[in-house]
C-alpha cells in the first residue's frame, strides 16, 4: 500500500517560500498531476515527496509511514527526470541494473526485471547500445525503464514529455497513460500543460503562484479534470484550466435567489446566471465567467454584439475575438470551423445561464446550481 | 503578508548522511592544507619574533618586534635603526617587486589584450598558433631564465647580434650584469614567458562573448575601435580583472627568474629572494621570517581588497 | 575593397608570423645552441651548422642529469596522484553539497594557493627537518602539496560543479551514497576534468623551484630545475652553456609536448582555475 498524505507541509528556501500548507491525499493507484504557472513550486513538491529536499514543516506520510526523515531509496518511490538523466557511460542494460545492483538485488532477478521493463518498453533490442546512441523517445523510455525495474509503489515524473517534440509528445503520453493501468502502481505528475493534466489525470492538484501562495497556500483545487474545468473555485483555476482561456466581464450583482442570479453588466444589460449568490448582498462588484466554447449553447437569457477584431481558422474551429460594448477586454469566441466571419463584421452572441460562472469580490466562485453532469446530459 | 521566518528544518537522514560524508571527504585535505600551509606559516610568524638561527632552530629565543624595527642605543647618545623596516636593502627590494610587478602586468596586460584580438579573428592554422604559444607557459621557469640569460649574454648574445643588426645600438649591451638594464632583462623575460598565457585566458573569455552584439554593432556601421572600448572591454572586463590580479599576486612573490637571471644583484632582487637570501645565506631565520612576513601580509593585504572590491562570491 | 582585403590579410599575416616567432624562437634558440660546442658556441647561428651531441653527453656526465630527471618525475607524479585523489573527494563535498562554512572554505583553499612561497619557507624547513625528511624526496612531495592540493581542490571543484544535478540525483534515487556517486557516476564523467588538472598540477611541480633550491642538498636527490640552474663552469663567467641548453632541452621537450597533445584542455583548465567574478 503506498498511499501519499500530506499534512501541512510548508518548503522554504531561506527566507523565501515556496511551498505554503499544503494538505493532500494520494490515494493507492491513483494519477496524481501538479500542474501550474511557473514558479509555482510544483517540481519542489514533487521533490518533497522523492525525498530530493527537506521539508521545512509539516507530515509526508507514504504507506502509512512518516517519511520526512527517510531518505529517497527508502520510501518505495522511483523517479522520472525531465532531462532523463542517464548515465552516459552504461548501457540502457546497466543504466536499468544500477539502482538493484546496488540494493544488491542477485544477478538473476535483475537480470529479470531488467528483460521484462525492456519487453514493455520495446527497448529489448536496445539493452546493449549507450544513451548517446538512442533517439530522444528511447531515451526516454530507458529514464521510465530505469523507475519501472524498481517496482516502485509510487511513480514520480517531472516533466518527463517537455524535452520531445509534438508528435512524440502525444504517443509517450498514451504510453505513460497505459503504464499506469498496467503497473497499477500511483503516479504523480508534473508539468505546465493543461492538456497533459486534463489527459492523463485521475485527479488534478492545481497550484497557486505568487502572491496567492502566501495568501491562500499552495493549493488551489484538488479534483478531478472535469470538476476542475466545470467547478473551479476561484478566477484562477477558472482561467488556468481550459484553452482558450475563459471569458471575464465584470459585472454587479442585482439580485439572487437560491438558484439563479442577476448580474448587470457594463453596458447596461442583464443576464442570468444558474448560480447560487444568496450569499452576497446585491450590489457587490462581481466578475461573469464564460468559456468561448459556451456560447450559444442552449438556455440563453440574453443576447449581445459584437465587433469582430480577430478572427482565427483553426479548421476544426475558429476563434473570434469580439469587441463588446462597454468593455475593454476582448471576448473569445469559438465556433464550429466552418463559421466564417471576417474582421469587423458584426456577431451576435448568446449567454446561456447554465455554462455562466460567478466570480465575487474575491474572485471566489459562487456555487453553481448545475452540476456538471447535467449539464453534459443536456449537452450530448 | 506575514514576514518569512527561518524555521529550522528538520534535516533528512539524506541531507545529514550528505553533509556527514562532505566532512569526511574534506578532513584529509584540511589536514594537509593545515600541515603545509597553516602551521608553517604560524611556525614563521612566530620565528619573525625571535632570534632563531638556521643552525640550531631548537634554541631561540623571543624578542618581539626586534626583527621588524628596533632602535639600538649605544649608550653613548648615539644609536641606529635595525630590522627589516630599517634596511635599506629591504626597501629596494620592496620597489623592485613593486616596479617589476608593475610593469610586467601591465605589459602583459596589454600585449595580451592585443594578441588575443589577433587570435579571435580565423585564420587557417590558428590552433597551431595557439599551440605554439603555449610553449612559453610550458617551458620550466629556470630553463626559460637560462635561455634568456644566454640570448641577453653580453658578448656572444643572439638579442646584441639582431639589435646591432637593425642598428639600434652600436656595441653589445651587458643586459644581465648592467645595474640599469638588469630589471629590463627580467621584465623582458617575464613578459615572453607570461603574455602567451594571458592572451590565451583573454581570448577564452572573448570566444564566450555572444555574437549577436557584434552583429549588431557590424549592422548599425559602428567603427571596430568604438566596438572595442564600448562593447568587447566592458564585456570581458571581469574575467580581464581576474586574470590582471592573479598575475599581480603571481608576480608580487616572483623569485626563481631572478635568482637565476640576475643572481644575488641588488638592482633586481626582489621581495622573496631579499627574504630568503636572509633565511638561507645568512642563516637569519628571524629576520628572514620578518621579511616573509610582511611581504604574505601584503599579499594578504592585495587579496583582501580585491575580494572587497570585487564583490566575487564564492558560492 | 578588393586591395584592402587583401592588405588585410597579409597584415594579419605578418602579425601572426610576428606572434609565433616571438613565442618559439627563444626555444628554437637554445635548441640550436645545444648542438654547438668549443668555439662554435660564441658565434651567433640563426640555424644549427653542425649536428654535435657533446653537450648532451656532457649534462649527462658532468653531473647526475638522468637522477635528477627521475627524481623530477618521482616528485611530480606522486604529488598529482595525492592531489588529484584527496581533490576528487574534497571537490566533491565542495562543488556538491550544501553545508555550513563552505563558502569561507572555498576562500581559505583560493588564499593558500595565492601564498607567497617564501612566507613559509622557515616553518616548512622546521617541519620537514622534524619530519626527518630534509634533503629527500618524501620531504618535496610533501612541501609541494602547498600549491598542487589547492590548485586541483579548486580547478576540480568548478568542474564537479558543472556535472547536471539531475543526474546526481538519479543516482540518489538509486540509492547512491556519496563515494558511490563520486566512483560509479561522476568519475568517469570526469576523467577529462582529470587529465587537465592533474597535468597542470604536474607542470608546476615539475618546475618548482625554491623548495627544490632550499630543501635539498645533495647533487643526486636534486630536480630538473635546480641542476640546470647550479650547472657551473670554473667561474661564473665560464658557464657551459652548451650544456646547460642541452639540459634545458632535454626536460623540456617532454612538458612542451604533453602540452601541445592536450593544449584544449589546458586552456579550459586554465580558465576553469580562475574565479568566476
Amino acid at each position: 500500500m503506498s498511499e501519499i498524505r500530506m499534512r501541512g507541509v510548508y518548503k522554504q528556501f531561506g527566507k523565501e517560500r515556496i511551498i505554503e500548507n499544503v494538505n493532500l491525499d494520494i490515494e493507492d493507484g491513483e494519477f496524481v498531476v501538479f500542474v501550474g504557472p511557473s514558479g509555482c513550486g510544483k517540481s519542489t513538491l514533487l521533490r518533497l515527496v522523492a525525498g530530493l529536499e527537506d521539508i521545512t514543516k509539516g507530515d509526508l506520510h507514504i504507506g502509512g509511514k512518516r517519511v520526512n526523515n527517510l531518505p529517497p531509496p527508502e520510501r518505495g518511490v522511483a523517479m522520472v527526470f525531465q532531462s532523463y538523466a542517464l548515465y552516459p557511460h552504461m548501457t540502457v542494460y546497466e543504466n536499468m541494473a544500477f539502482g538493484l545492483r546496488l540494493a544488491k538485488t542477485d544477478t538473476q532477478t535483475i537480470d529479470e526485471r531488467v528483460r521484462k521493463a525492456g519487453d514493455i518498453l520495446q527497448l529489448d533490442q536496445l539493452l546493449t547500445r549507450l544513451p548517446k546512441e538512442l533517439s530522444g523517445g528511447q531515451r526516454q523510455r530507458v529514464a521510465i525503464g530505469r523507475a519501472i525495474v524498481r517496482e516502485p509503489g509510487v511513480f514520480l515524473f517531472d516533466e518527463p514529455l517537455s524535452n520531445l517534440d509534438a508528435a512524440l509528445r502525444v504517443q509517450t503520453r498514451i504510453e505513460i497513460a497505459k503504464l499506469h493501468s498496467d503497473l497499477g502502481a500511483s503516479m504523480i505528475y508534473v508539468t505546465h500543460d493543461q492538456v497533459e493534466a486534463m489527459t492523463l489525470a485521475n485527479k488534478i492538484v492545481l497550484l497557486n503562484a505568487g502572491e496567492a501562495v502566501i495568501k491562500d497556500g499552495s493549493v488551489a483545487q484538488v479534483g478531478s479534470p472535469l470538476e476542475l474545468y466545470h467547478q473551479p473555485c476561484n478566477k484562477f483555476v477558472a482561467g488556468f484550466i481550459g484553452s482558450p482561456k475563459m471569458n471575464f466581464i465584470d459585472g454587479e450583482l442585482v439580485s439572487s435567489d437560491g438558484s439563479k442570479s442577476t448580474i448587470k453588466l457594463p453596458d447596461g444589460s442583464q443576464v442570468e446566471a444558474s448560480v447560487d449568490a444568496s450569499a452576497a448582498q446585491p450590489g457587490m462588484k462581481v466578475t461573469l465567467g464564460i468559456r468561448p466554447e459556451h456560447f450559444d449553447q442552449q438556455g440563453a437569457s440574453s443576447t449581445a454584439k459584437g465587433k469582430v477584431a480577430y478572427a482565427e481558422h483553426l479548421g476544426e474551429a475558429s476563434l473570434f475575438y469580439l469587441e463588446l460594448a462597454g468593455s475593454n477586454e476582448l471576448l473569445t469566441l469559438r465556433k464550429e470551423g466552418d463559421v466564417l466571419a471576417n474582421r469587423g463584421d458584426m456577431i451576435e452572441i448568446s449567454i446561456p445561464r447554465d455554462y455562466c460562472h460567478l466570480f465575487n469580490d474575491s474572485d471566489r466562485a459562487f456555487p453553481r446550481t448545475v452540476t456538471y453532469e447535467q449539464e453534459m446530459l443536456t449537452t450530448v | 503578508m506575514n514576514a518569512a521566518v527561518d524555521i529550522p528544518e528538520e534535516k533528512s537522514r539524506l541531507t545529514q548522511s550528505r553533509v556527514r560524508a562532505a566532512w569526511l571527504f574534506l578532513t584529509p585535505m584540511i589536514v594537509i592544507i593545515l600541515m603545509v600551509a597553516g602551521w608553517p606559516l604560524a611556525r614563521t610568524i612566530w620565528f619573525s619574533l625571535t632570534d632563531a638561527n638556521l643552525s640550531d632552530l631548537g634554541n631561540v629565543n623571543f624578542i618581539g618586534l626586534e626583527n621588524y624595527l628596533t632602535y639600538i642605543d649605544y649608550g653613548d647618545g648615539d644609536g641606529e635603526w635595525v630590522g627589516v623596516l630599517a634596511d635599506g636593502k629591504w626597501w629596494i627590494s620592496v620597489w623592485n617587486t613593486v616596479y617589476f610587478s608593475m610593469i610586467s602586468v601591465t605589459l602583459e596586460t596589454v600585449l595580451g589584450l592585443i594578441v588575443a584580438l589577433i587570435l579571435n579573428a580565423k585564420f587557417p592554422g590558428r590552433a597551431l598558433v595557439r599551440a605554439a604559444m603555449l610553449i612559453p607557459w610550458a617551458i620550466p621557469t629556470i630553463v626559460s631564465a637560462k635561455m634568456w640569460g644566454w640570448m641577453l649574454h653580453d658578448q656572444y648574445g643572439v638579442i646584441n647580434d639582431i639589435l646591432m643588426f637593425f642598428g639600434l645600438i652600436n656595441s653589445p649591451l651587458a643586459w644581465t650584469a648592467n645595474n640599469d638594464l638588469a630589471m629590463n632583462a627580467v621584465i623582458m623575460a617575464d613578459v615572453w614567458k607570461t603574455t602567451p598565457f594571458m592572451a590565451l585566458l583573454i581570448l577564452a573569455a572573448l570566444q564566450m562573448l555572444p555574437s549577436d552584439c557584434y552583429e549588431a554593432a557590424y549592422v548599425d556601421g559602428i567603427h571596430p575601435v568604438r566596438v572595442f572600448f564600448k562593447v568587447t572591454l566592458p564585456l570581458i572586463k571581469p574575467a580581464l580583472m581576474v586574470a590582471i590580479i592573479f598575475r599581480l599576486l603571481d608576480a608580487l612573490r616572483i623569485f626563481d627568474l631572478i635568482y637565476v637571471l640576475t643572481s644575488n644583484s641588488e638592482a633586481t632582487m626582489s621581495m622573496s629572494v631579499y627574504a630568503r637570501q636572509q633565511l638561507v645565506e645568512f642563516q637569519n631565520v628571524g629576520l628572514g621570517s620578518a621579511a616573509s612576513t610582511v611581504l604574505f601580509f601584503i599579499v594578504a593585504g592585495c587579496t583582501v581588497v580585491y575580494l572587497m572590491a570585487g564583490k566575487v562570491k564564492f558560492d | 575593397m578588393q586591395e584592402i582585403k587583401i592588405l588585410k590579410k597579409v597584415g594579419l599575416f605578418f602579425l601572426v608570423l610576428l606572434l609565433v616567432i616571438f613565442s618559439v624562437f627563444p626555444f628554437y634558440y637554445a635548441i640550436v645552441t645545444s648542438f654547438k660546442s668549443g668555439s662554435a658556441l660564441f658565434k651567433v647561428d640563426y640555424y644549427p651548422k653542425v649536428l654535435d651531441f657533446s653537450n648532451y653527453v656532457s649534462a649527462f656526465t658532468e653531473q647526475p642529469f638522468h637522477l635528477n630527471i627521475f627524481n623530477s618525475v618521482i616528485v611530480a607524479v606522486a604529488v598529482v596522484v595525492l592531489s588529484l585523489f584527496l581533490g576528487v573527494t574534497a571537490s566533491f563535498a565542495l562543488g556538491r553539497v550544501k553545508f555550513r562554512g563552505r563558502g569561507l572554505l572555498l576562500l581559505t583553499i583560493l588564499a593558500v594557493s595565492m601564498f607567497p612561497q617564501v612566507a613559509v619557507l622557515s616553518g616548512m624547513f622546521e617541519l620537514i627537518r622534524w619530519m626527518g625528511l630534509y634533503n629527500s624526496l618524501p620531504g618535496l612531495m610533501i612541501t609541494y602539496m602547498i600549491f598542487t592540493l589547492p590548485f586541483t581542490v579548486w580547478v576540480l571543484t568548478t568542474f564537479m560543479r558543472d556535472l547536471p544535478k539531475e543526474l546526481e540525483e538519479a543516482s540518489i534515487m538509486d540509492g547512491a551514497s556519496p563515494w558511490v556517486i563520486i566512483t560509479k557516476v561522476f568519475m568517469p564523467l570526469l576523467w577529462p576534468a582529470l587529465v587537465t588538472t592533474g597535468l597542470l598540477a604536474f607542470i608546476a611541480a615539475w618546475n618548482e623551484f625554491l623548495f627544490a633550491l632550499t630543501f635539498i642538498l645533495q647533487n643526486e636527490t636534486r630536480t630538473v630545475p635546480v641542476a640546470i640552474a647550479s650547472m657551473g663552469g670554473a667561474s661564473e663567467f665560464e658557464l657551459p652553456w652548451g650544456s646547460i641548453m642541452a639540459g634545458s632541452v632535454v626536460v623540456t621537450i617532454p612538458v612542451v609536448a604533453l602540452v601541445l597533445i592536450f593544449q584544449r584542455r589546458i586552456v579550459s583548465g586554465l580558465t576553469a582555475g580562475a574565479v568566476k567574478g
